[in-house]
């Protein structure tokens, strides 16, 4: 699957982020910091890789703020596919890193 | 005030676009707002918001080129589109190509031009819309393929015309392209138009 798909360096930057701690839940607010993605981009990138069923999603029930929120992990399959994409795609990964990253 | 009415406009902006995403991508816009909770800083969240709204429309245009794309759509209807993208094509050429012969001065005939090229564009817009399976869209395309039959109709009515064959002939294929869409099979094939029905409270 991962060989078929061409990802795009941001996509690239969100699956490795994902990758690192794949077992956690992460937010949405924390992957835009994380990755310096801002959300126009990385919801996007989350609704292509939760249709591909890579990522996988759940809500936190509404907080004292009121609002429930998103969370987001990889699958199994995910996960595969992601280290096979960043394996291949190493260098675009690294380039695009030091740049973004806060 | 001033401060809480700072604090909602994004949630106000996010939510006012949500709305008129449809149910599928609801998620997240929900997504989006629900993390819109957790930023501090009026200008962080009115960038969180804005590049939000850029990248709900990103999905609703990768949802909507997909399904333009899709392999559901019947042959017949696909004939159809086409016929009614390539009569809007023709209408729009006669007309760009006239443009240069017309004597009239342009401050008169700009209106008279644009009105024109509005009307040209119509068969293209239903184009579009039986592509993507619109239920509008078809019952467009009947109701023009009624009007220009009956035009035709009126023209052949009229006796001026040496050689009928070809009215004649665009009735026909009017009227094959009526009964095409009324086919239930056909109908069932496009999307009912979609109505909101939302609760106040």
């Amino acid at each position: 699957m991962a060989d078929k798909v061409r990802l795009s360096p941001q996509t690239l930057l969100v699956l490795d982020t994902l990758g690192q701690a794949a077992s956690e839940w992460r937010y949405g607010y924390d992957l835009s910091r994380v990755t310096g993605l801002k959300s126009g981009t990385l919801y996007p990138i989350l609704a292509r890789l939760a249709e591909r069923k890579w990522l996988e999603t759940c809500w936190k029930p509404p907080d004292e703020n009121g609002k429930p929120r998103h969370l987001y992990r990889l699958t199994a399959e995910g996960l595969r596919s992601a280290r096979a994409s960043l394996q291949k795609s190493m260098g675009r990964v690294q380039v695009l890193k030091p740049a973004r990253a806060r | 005030m001033q401060k809480n009415i700072k604090q909602d406009l994004p949630i106000w902006l996010l939510g006012w676009f949500a709305q008129r995403l449809p149910p599928e991508q609801q998620i997240w816009a929900d997504a989006l707002l629900g993390e819109l909770a957790q930023i501090p800083g009026i200008w962080e969240r009115l960038i969180w918001t804005v590049s939000g709204i850029c990248g709900l429309g990103k999905i609703w245009m990768r949802t909507r080129l997909e399904n333009v794309f899709d392999g559901d759509r019947p042959l017949a209807v696909t004939l159809i589109a086409l016929y009614h993208a390539i009569l809007s094509c023709i209408i729009v050429a006669v007309l760009v190509w006239q443009l240069p012969r017309m004597r009239t001065p342009w401050t008169e005939a700009f209106f008279p031009v644009l009105m024109s090229l509005f009307v040209a564009l119509i068969p293209g817009v239903i184009a579009l819309g039986l592509w993507v399976l619109d239920d509008a869209a078809r019952l467009m395309a009947i109701i023009l393929s009624l009007l220009h039959a009956l035009g035709n109709g009126a023209l052949i009515s009229t006796h001026h015309l040496g050689w009928t064959g070809r009215p004649v002939g665009r009735i026909v294929l009017d009227l094959v392209m009526i009964g095409i869409l009324l086919l239930p099979s056909i109908r069932g094939a496009f999307r009912p138009l979609r109505v909101d029905l939302r609760l106040r409270s």
